[in-house]
């Protein structure tokens, strides 16, 4: 049913009114309409420039954001806007579905995909997850992707060993296939048996399919390319192959939303309400609490996403920080401020604002050495007038946790610092970067921290305007220790995302 | 007394108290409630309006960035350069679902340049609602409501266009905020 108004004269205490059945089932009714119709919900774009490009060999993800899903919400849907592309005559370009992650790291992927057509203008795409049982819990909502091939793209030739290069990572495509190659694309690599037999399969067989990552930098050829994950052996064991690209389907994200969309309602309190009946005290009790827990859990979703840096790393789904000791850097941007009130005191009508800040923040932490060095992060937040002024730093709770860093593949650090490592280190531009695989997260080989920590802001006369919240870090403690501002080149924190909302409660 | 979108929850006895018990007299099962200061049943009728016409507005499209706080001009959303000829480009799109009887928005922005802002629904690709401002020759924060009717399924379309042969349109920063329902 539809939301029914209802004048405040309905229950004028002034006139002193006996209660009315026929108002107080339509307030019990207007209730659950808001309990079901004032799910949470927050978006995220990206500049025009700047926009991610979706597209994988096989399924890879990134994490949206964490969510912390409202209690009784049994439906969360993600709105993904953006341009797909695949044989420009409406063929599949790419195949989506959202998975959560709760916090213990179980991992609930009971989706199925959405496939995504070729179409040169932009479209919206609706993916739902069924959150019955994850009811008020943190999660971190992950979209998974995986490309369609395009079969009419694509070009094949005769390789050799020689060819294979930088500890696996690097296939010289030669002139025939990198005159079909265009790194504005997005390309899937295989190997096979030389089309002319002479150098016959052997009984291991072929390194399966690989993304192309682009290209391999200016210092190499112009037809040198970066494939993930990297080659095994195998390949050099052979003196010619044949390599083939195929071209896949790409999603350009313009933005995306998450909204909760369907909740269990509760029961309706009709028959404690009938005409001619004396309401309860029990009955207006229960009324009292259901209010009370929209009002208290419901909250605000301030912010999702990361806050990219194109401009500085060529990064855009989160920023990415060296490990600088004790040095305070920035992780995440999120506008705050014009807070929910609540009256304490209904006799005196004291208004007092929900101050309190509740972020759900995304750390990974990575290491280009092999062994791994634990160290700490410590969250910070300043909290400042849009264009500066009236800075506050608000103390922080439960901010503070021990980061165990993920490793580089073995021995590969030395030579490619920066492009090739997923997770290592993410400032350079690739195809993959800021993306995980899908087997890795299923496996718990993400490398995500997730601090939840609260803050508040200081002067509820700040509360009534538009506030910027930073959301910064501290690292430091490191093995063997380091001075001051000191940087630490090979140790690397990144943010994917982070989810600041109104904390629950009053 | 006209009906009142309640800006504000109204809490019966403590914060703590989650059923209103210490008001709302439970000893023998049937009381009715009310007497005193605090008359609530008015309170539960204006609680059930405010969580629907107030509670949990969504943030329909937040982002900013890193570099806001000094508005750099190296670090940014979106840039485009002067011209003697300059048109809007779009820097921001990005899908929302308005919740029912919510079709208003406010929003904040950080930017410099002409700033169009357009509120299109998805099925049709039509405009709702739409505005320009003026030329903004350095750093300004500006806020406007946009308002529409019926449609829930929208997205949000942020255009920048420079000031001719004087200044880059670049972008810092965007919230659309939900505004509270209007009865």
């Amino acid at each position: 049913m539809a939301f029914k108004k209802l004048d405040s004269d309905a229950v004028s205490s002034t006139l002193s009114r006996p209660l009315d059945a026929f108002v107080c089932q339509q307030v019990d009714a207007n209730i659950r309409e808001a309990y079901t119709e004032r799910g949470r919900g927050a978006g995220k774009s990206y500049g025009a420039d700047d926009r991610p490009t979706l597209a994988s060999v096989g399924a890879w993800c990134v994490p949206l954001s964490p969510w912390h899903i409202s209690p009784g919400c049994t439906e969360i849907t993600c709105k993904l806007r953006g341009l797909a592309t695949s044989d420009g005559a409406g063929g599949d370009a790419i195949k989506a579905r959202i998975i959560l992650q709760a916090t213990s790291g179980a991992v609930y992927s009971g989706s199925l995909y959405t496939t995504i057509s070729d179409d040169s203008s932009v479209q919206e795409v609706e993916l739902t997850y069924d959150t019955t049982g994850l009811e008020g819990e943190v999660v971190v909502v992950w979209l998974v992707f995986a490309s369609e091939l395009i079969p009419t793209s694509t070009a094949t030739d005769t390789r050799h060993d020689t060819d294979i290069a930088s500890f696996d990572y690097r296939v010289n495509l030669g002139n025939t296939i990198g005159s079909t190659f265009d790194d504005a694309k997005r390309w899937k690599i295989d190997f096979a048996e030389d089309a002319s037999g002479s150098d016959p399969e052997e009984f291991f067989g072929y390194p399966g399919q690989r993304m192309i990552m682009g290209k391999a930098g200016a210092v190499f050829g112009a037809n040198e390319v970066l494939v993930y994950p990297r080659l095994n052996g195998r390949i050099q064991a052979y003196h010619t192959f044949q390599v083939t690209i195929t071209e896949i389907g790409r999603f350009e994200v313009y933005g995306w939303s998450l909204t909760e969309t369907a909740f269990s309602e509760p029961a309706p309190l009709t028959d404690a309400l009938r005409p001619a009946m004396v309401p309860r005290a029990r009955t207006f009790s229960e009324i009292y609490r259901r209010e009370r827990a929209l009002a208290a859990e419901r909250t605000r979703v301030v912010h999702v996403g990361g806050t990219a840096t194109p401009h500085l790393y060529d990064y855009q789904w989160g920023t990415q920080r060296v490990y600088i000791e004790d040095f305070t850097q920035e992780a995440y941007v999120a506008l705050g401020g014009e807070l929910p009130t609540y009256r304490v005191d209904s006799a005196t009508a004291t208004l007092t604002y929900k101050r309190r800040y509740r972020a759900l923040m995304l750390v990974v932490a990575a290491s280009s050495e092999e062994e791994v060095r634990p160290y700490t992060l410590t969250a910070e937040v300043t909290i400042e007038d849009v264009g500066g002024g009236n800075t506050q730093n608000p103390t922080v709770t439960g901010g503070e946790v021990e980061l165990t860093p993920i490793t580089s593949a073995t021995n590969a650090a030395d030579t490619f610092p920066g492009a090739v490592h997923v997770y290592g280190h993410f400032n350079e531009e690739n195809h993959l970067n800021g993306r995980w695989s899908l087997n890795d997260v299923l496996r718990g080989r993400h490398g995500l921290h997730l601090l939840d920590f609260t803050f508040e802001e200081a002067a509820p006369v700040a509360s009534t305007a538009a506030r910027l919240i930073r959301i910064q870090f501290q690292t430091g403690g490191i093995d063997p220790a380091l001075p001051a501002n000191t940087t630490d080149l090979k140790s690397r924190v990144y943010f994917p995302a982070c989810t600041i909302l109104v904390d629950e409660g009053f | 007394m006209a009906i009142q979108n309640r800006t504000f929850f109204r809490v019966i006895g403590g914060i703590e108290d989650e059923t209103g018990a210490s008001q709302i007299s439970v000893s023998d099962g049937v009381n009715v409630i009310g007497g005193g200061a605090v008359h609530e049943q008015e309170i539960l009728l204006e609680n059930s309006i405010h969580v629907y016409t107030t509670a949990n507005r969504r943030a329909l499209l937040d982002v900013w960035s890193h570099g806001v706080v000094s508005d750099s001009t190296t670090i940014y959303l979106y840039k485009e350069a002067t011209a003697a000829v300059v048109s809007f480009a779009v820097a921001l799109e990005s899908p929302a679902l308005v919740g029912q009887e919510r079709q208003s928005v406010t929003w904040v922005a950080r930017y410099q340049g002409r700033i169009k802002v357009d509120v299109i629904r998805t099925d049709t690709g039509a405009s709702l609602s739409a505005y320009t401002g003026s030329n903004e020759t350095s750093p300004t924060t500006e806020t406007q409501t946009q308002t529409w009717s019926s449609v829930q399924d929208v997205y949000l379309q942020v255009s920048l266009s420079p000031v001719a042969s004087t200044t880059d349109a670049i972008l810092w920063g965007f919230r659309a905020l939900e505004d509270q329902t209007s009865l």
